[in-house]
């Protein structure tokens, strides 16, 4: 389970992230949409401390943390507990595939290489990525990169995944595998916190929506819900000029 | 066709094995520069690049004044100057001055060279090294550091070429390298035409191989970067 209390985040005097709270249960997938600019990314980054917030906190399972006087070692705690899939999906360039998958088990959980390989080689493969094991990302696709993306985030067995906007830089005919990989991860109960702005797949994927403006959650609600039956104006217009 | 034969030849067969000689010694002086202006160059960029508190304005000044001044000038003032200010410095061998004074200056160059790569490498690789809970170290030495590598090779390439035509500076203090040695043969024998075509052939062959070298590191670690 990971709760977020209170989040608020400035850039210089604009307010990104008015008082986010947000709890998402082990095993849940939870989609954040809502238009460009509301600060959908930053909450993200602001998760795994790419981003600093100036309040909130935080609890991660037994991990617990104040936002505003967060310490390096907690820090530490909460990137490895949690991974990342980037809308540039931000592969290691001089690493292989497999290599990208391996790093951060060797060096930051510390795992022998035979055994790193072994999760690597399994995950490609759960990806459909085996064959291109030895790849380098230059020579991949955008699909490609991201299903790679993807299988590293879930080789550092995290308590949540993070995506941030996963198919936003694709090609479109490159989208539908990504979201495939990612459909998969939510039947085998991942928890996930998605960025997107496919509006179909959120629906087919979520467990739970959460509809942000201005920096603030709106609304939030399972995704029948969501959509058929939206509370707020603001929602209804969003949606009604998103589903086209 | 005379010339070649009764003049051009026979003055090459003495001077050719002293400028063999003379080249030993300048490519164990500019190797040895180099190295160390490596070491120092990459210790330069990441203060400078991090900014690190303190350090960083040091930098600042330490690569202005080498990219400002003479070499010439710097190895002046470290093998005459310095000795008549400071003691220990009366004791320095003149290849030790030569190499550190090389290594010094070019380090102010690699240093440049290297903060320009690590620059050019995109934000999202840090990112990504940060997201999975990487150490900054292990951030700079898996992954930063090797791309910027890549970048960096073709002017780092560049400044070792300079530093090894550079090392003939050497000749003003002393050094019997490729221009020593041409420049105290060419004093006896009358022949500067001569000397100076062989020495420039010498320091040509040495640019030559250096950028095989190159080409052939590039070929190596550039493999990741091809499409």
């Amino acid at each position: 389970m990971i709760e977020i209390k209170n989040l608020s985040k400035t850039f210089g005097t604009q307010m990104v992230l008015n008082d986010v709270s947000l709890k998402i249960e082990k095993g849940k997938v939870v989609v954040v949409i809502g238009p460009s600019g509301t600060g959908k990314s930053t909450l993200l980054r602001c998760i795994n401390l790419l981003e600093r917030p100036e309040k909130g906190r935080i609890k991660l399972g037994d991990f617990e943390a104040d936002y505003e006087k967060i310490s390096k070692a907690e820090i530490q705690v909460l990137r490895s507990r949690t991974s990342m899939v980037f809308q540039n999906s931000n592969l290691y360039r001089n690493k292989t595939a497999l290599e990208n998958i391996k790093l951060p088990l060797t060096a930051v959980k510390k795992m022998e290489d035979r055994k790193a390989e072994e999760i690597g080689l399994g995950l490609l493969e759960k990806v459909g990525m085996l064959e291109k094991k030895d790849a380098y990302p230059e020579t991949l696709s955008g699909g490609e990169k991201q299903r790679v993306g993807i299988a590293r985030a879930m080789g550092v067995n995290p308590d949540i995944i993070l995506f941030d906007e996963p198919t936003s830089a694709l090609d479109p005919e490159l989208v539908s595998e990504v979201l495939e990989v990612i459909q998969d991860l939510a039947k085998q109960h991942t928890t996930m916190l998605i960025v997107t702005h496919e509006m179909k797949f959120a629906r087919s994927v979520a467990d739970e929506i959460v509809f942000m403006e201005g920096g603030k959650i709106v609304e939030q609600a399972p995704p029948e819900e969501f959509f058929g039956n939206p509370r707020t104006e603001r929602t209804r217009r969003f949606i009604s000029s998103n589903m086209e | 066709m005379e010339y070649l034969t009764e003049t051009f030849i026979p003055y090459a067969r003495i001077l050719v094995p002293l400028l063999v000689k003379g080249l030993g010694i300048t490519i164990y002086v500019s190797a040895a520069a180099f190295f160390l202006s490596v070491v120092l160059g990459a210790l330069l960029a990441v203060i400078e690049h991090f900014q690190i508190k303190g350090l960083n304005q040091f930098v600042k000044v330490y690569v202005s004044y080498f990219r400002g001044t003479p070499l010439l000038i710097q190895l002046f003032i470290f093998y005459y100057g310095l000795p008549m200010v400071m003691d220990i410095m009366k004791n320095c061998p003149k290849t030790l001055a030569l190499i550190l004074c090389l290594a010094l200056n070019a380090a102010a160059y690699i240093s440049e060279s290297i903060r320009g790569a690590i620059e050019s490498i995109d934000q999202g690789q840090y990112e990504a090294c940060l997201a999975f809970g990487l150490t900054y170290t292990q951030m700079m030495t898996k992954v930063i550091l090797p791309q910027a590598a890549v970048a960096a090779i073709p002017p780092i390439t560049n400044s070792c070429l300079d530093l090894i035509k550079m090392s003939s500076l050497g000749m003003t203090i002393g050094i019997q390298d490729i221009m020593g040695e041409a420049q105290l043969t060419a004093a006896t024998y009358y022949k500067t035409f001569e000397t100076y075509i062989l020495a420039a052939a010498f320091y040509w062959a040495l640019a030559a191989v250096l950028g095989r070298v190159q080409r052939m590191i590039e070929q190596k670690i550039g493999v990741a970067y091809r499409k």
